[in-house]
């Protein structure tokens, strides 16, 4: 046998935020649509943008630079929303841009460099692997996406105080 | 079991459930009127025709187990001996256990032991009725056949070459011939019918009184049978099987489930009817408003033959999903009678409305929440016997379910004629837990103290306090109740009894909205909540205590919201409406709130989509729908939209 678990190949959809790159999983990409203004859900916690109509489901979309950069993202014409399967069911990512699937083996993948993260994002993240010349942080989809923990109750408490 | 075989065991769990519910309403009534014989009948009935079934199935201690029963309340239909209530209890026990054994033989298991059941059956049977001679020696000693148990015939069904699930219409053809008369034996076995293993043939030996043209014409209705032969059978060639004497029962005594045309449909198609309905509205939308567009008349015109076509459409798929209530009513009879027993209570039940229809979904999650309001009503309602005398009061308490129709709302009533709660202590206790500031007491209603026991804190594990147990599953209850988009209302008095109030939408997926408008978002009022809209210059406007108010025509006063301060993140900040602004009135809870808002975009109806579990913390929103425009229009949810955005 050849294969070994160090040579195990998956694939990752990439996508750019501000001067970084990420990659998300294949399998759990649904599919990657233009960017469209989602319509804003009142209280919903900050890094939820709204929500958008996605083949008569209505989706939220998840502001992924808040998320992961603390500053929230802008839009270009080059703006993707991912479509991503999360724990609580599809949720949109807004990306700046996103266009390569890349396949990277189990062995490529280099741990995060502590250093370079804030404890926070830290978890979110699976590995780094370069892709050419370029850097690609791969996301853990566990961590990475939203889960229902996440919808913040003091978003509601705060306003009624 | 194979594949196709799961498609009949559906119906078998399904009719099933209903003969073994028709049962127990009939020792229910039967307990009640021990003279009745129709209750009897029914039973009798009921245990015979699940016999069949059970057989059919290969269920054999199912079938073994409803035999007894069959037989024992054969006694009774022939006047051996009376109803009384031990064995009604006996009987019912039965009931309980034939569930657990079709739970248990449905799923293959054979963890559920009757033995002794059918034995103290067939002891209460036996010792009665000395004169109800053993079967097997009543056939050994090949006695004459009498009258009333009809002809034994072979009747021979052969199915289409092409038939697939041969062993669903095998089986329809055996429950069809089950009503007119008793099967005595089928070949090849029942197993084997189940398992298909037979070509295109088999034949069912019947013992009946219907005429041989009737068989044939009833079994060759069924699709995919090819021919029907019926020939006499020989006597001693029928089996020992079930020769038990019991009198044929005449051909009208089906139950009255057959009596309507009904097939039975899976939910799962029901609710992609509904989607695909619901997409098919959202469309007719989207048409309309190109067809405005354009201006062209012959298409305004197609479009309006389209829009009452989808609105029949939409009507009857909605109303296929419809079930009355009493479906999940009919089984509290039951439940209330036990409980009444273990807690010593004498208590008179009735229900109301039974006919009232519900959504299906709405249906199936409901029951939990009565039964807890039912128990707390026993538990903590109704007062013991020497306690009622005491108070002046019937010493027979009295709970009342009941269910009513008010416009496309479904409201049911829980009612006791008990002691009632007792504010006072309610509200020490919901400051003791930290629910309440001792300085709001003026802000809150005898109503709404009542409520407080629904807050999930309120009720801890000491339950021992007259009121506390009010509190038990109470924040369940509600929380049950909202998500299905309805609400809890409570009303008591003490000494006197309570009323809880469930008010319910009648159903789920579409419902008629008001389209309202702040700047460019749009968001969706149901309107099942709107009373009234009114320009800004229709009412007064004032203020008490620097908040802005609406007297309305009756001199009534409702709090005024605007609807940009209630969605927006910052503060309320109390400010009058702008000129031009609307005014919807909207039921919030019991009280009506003004809110006031910049655009009518007029009445639509909506599908409601469910936002993501991501938003379930968010309140004041009770989901999402897609307009016209593929837009996202957020839907309101006034219950509890007023305290989203803004103080109290």
């Amino acid at each position: 046998m050849e294969a070994t678990l160090g040579t195990l190949r998956r694939q990752y959809v990439l996508f750019r935020l501000g001067t970084e790159e990420y990659g998300l999983p294949i399998e759990r990409v649904q599919s990657i649509i233009r960017y469209e203004v989602p319509t804003p859900v009142p209280h919903a916690p900050e890094m939820v943008e709204g929500v958008i109509n996605l083949r008569g489901q209505v989706i939220p979309v998840i502001d992924l630079s808040q998320r992961l950069l603390g500053q929230p993202h802008e839009v270009s014409a080059s703006s993707r929303i991912v479509v991503a399967e999360g724990d609580s069911g599809l949720v949109g990512l807004a990306v700046d841009s996103a266009h390569e699937v890349a396949t990277f083996a189990a062995d490529e993948i280099m741990p995060t460099p502590a250093a370079a993260l804030t404890a926070e994002t830290a978890e979110a993240f699976e590995g780094v692997a370069n892709y050419g010349e370029r850097l690609v942080i791969l996301l853990d989809p566990e961590k990475a996406l939203p889960r229902v923990s996440y919808g913040s109750p003091t978003a509601t408490e705060e306003a009624q105080s | 079991m194979s594949d196709d075989m799961s498609a009949y065991k559906d119906v078998f769990l399904s009719e099933s459930a209903e003969y073994v519910q028709a049962i127990t309403e009939g020792l229910l009534a039967l307990e009640s009127n021990p003279r009745d014989l129709e209750p009897v009948e029914v039973v009798f009935r009921g245990a015979h025709s699940l016999k069949g079934m059970s057989a059919t199935m290969g269920y054999t201690r199912t079938a073994e187990l409803t035999h007894t029963m069959e037989s024992l309340m054969d006694t009774v239909r022939k006047r051996m001996q009376s109803a009384d209530s031990s064995l009604i209890d006996l009987m019912l026990r039965a009931v309980d256990a034939v569930k657990e054994l079709i739970d248990d033989e449905s799923s293959g298991r054979s963890v559920v032991d009757v033995t002794e059941l059918v034995t103290a059956i067939a002891a209460r049977t036996s010792v009665t009725s000395p004169e109800d001679t053993d079967p097997v020696a009543l056939d050994a000693a090949g006695s004459p056949v009498s009258a009333e148990d009809g002809a034994l015939l072979r009747v021979r069904i052969t199915l289409a070459q092409t038939c697939v699930l041969k062993a669903v219409r095998a089986y329809m053809a055996i429950k069809r011939l089950g009503h007119m008369g008793r099967i005595v034996d089928t070949e090849p076995t029942a197993r084997q019918i189940e398992d298909e293993a037979f070509d295109h043939t088999f034949s069912v030996i019947i013992r009946t009184r219907e005429a041989e043209a009737s068989i044939v014409s009833a079994v060759a209705a069924i699709s995919e049978v090819e021919a029907v032969e019926v020939s006499a059978e020989e006597e001693s060639a029928a089996p020992a099987v079930e020769v038990r004497s019991t009198e044929e029962r005449p051909r009208k005594s089906v139950p009255k489930l057959a009596e309507t045309q009904t097939v039975r449909v899976s939910i799962g198609h029901l609710d992609s009817m509904v989607n695909l309905v619901g997409e098919l509205v959202i469309i007719r939308s989207r048409l309309d408003r190109i067809a405005r567009d354009l201006g062209n008349a012959e298409l305004t015109e197609a479009l309006s033959a389209f829009e009452q076509i989808s609105a029949e459409l939409q009507h009857e798929v909605m109303q296929t999903r419809m079930v009355p209530v009493g479906n999940i009513f009919n089984r509290f009879p039951r439940m209330v009678r036990d409980l009444a027993r273990d807690l010593e209570r004498s208590v008179a039940f009735e229900m109301g409305g039974l006919d009232i229809e519900l959504d299906r979904t709405v249906l199936d999650e409901i029951g939990d929440p009565i039964v807890h309001l039912l128990r707390n009503a026993m538990d903590h309602g109704i007062e013991p016997e020497a306690d009622r005398i005491a108070a002046g009061k019937p010493p027979k308490g009295t709970i009342r379910l009941e269910a009513g129709r008010d416009r496309d709302l479904v409201r049911i009533v829980v009612a006791d004629d008990g002691r009632g709660m007792d504010v006072e202590r309610i509200w020490r206790k919901a400051l003791d837990r930290g629910l309440v500031q001792s300085s709001e007491r003026d802000s809150h209603s005898a109503s709404d103290i009542c409520m407080l026991t629904c807050e999930p804190g309120f009720s801890t594990a000491e339950v021992t306090t007259a009121i506390s147990g009010r509190g038990v599953g109470m924040d369940v209850v509600k929380g049950k109740i909202e998500y299905l988009g309805g609400t809890v209302t409570i009303h008591s008095e003490l000494g006197h009894g309570s009323r809880m109030v469930l008010t319910l939408p009648l159903t789920l997926a579409i419902i008629q909205s008001l389209l309202v408008g702040v700047g460019e978002q749009v968001f969706a009022v149901p309107l099942s909540a709107v009373t009234e809209v009114v320009s800004r210059d229709e009412v007064k406007l004032k203020t008490v205590d620097g908040a802005p108010v609406v007297v309305l025509r009756d001199g009534s006063v409702a709090p005024l919201f605007r609807l940009d301060e209630v969605i927006g993140s910052a503060e309320r900040r109390l400010r009058m409406p702008e000129a031009g602004d609307h005014i919807v009135l909207v039921e919030s809870g019991e009280q009506v709130r003004a809110l006031a808002v910049q655009h009518l975009h007029g009445r639509h109806e909506v599908v409601i989509k469910p936002l993501s579990p991501l938003f379930k913390e968010l309140r004041g929103l009770s989901g999402a729908t897609v307009l016209g425009d593929g837009r996202v229009a957020l839907i309101l949810d006034p219950r509890t939209l007023f305290g989203m955005g803004a103080t109290r």
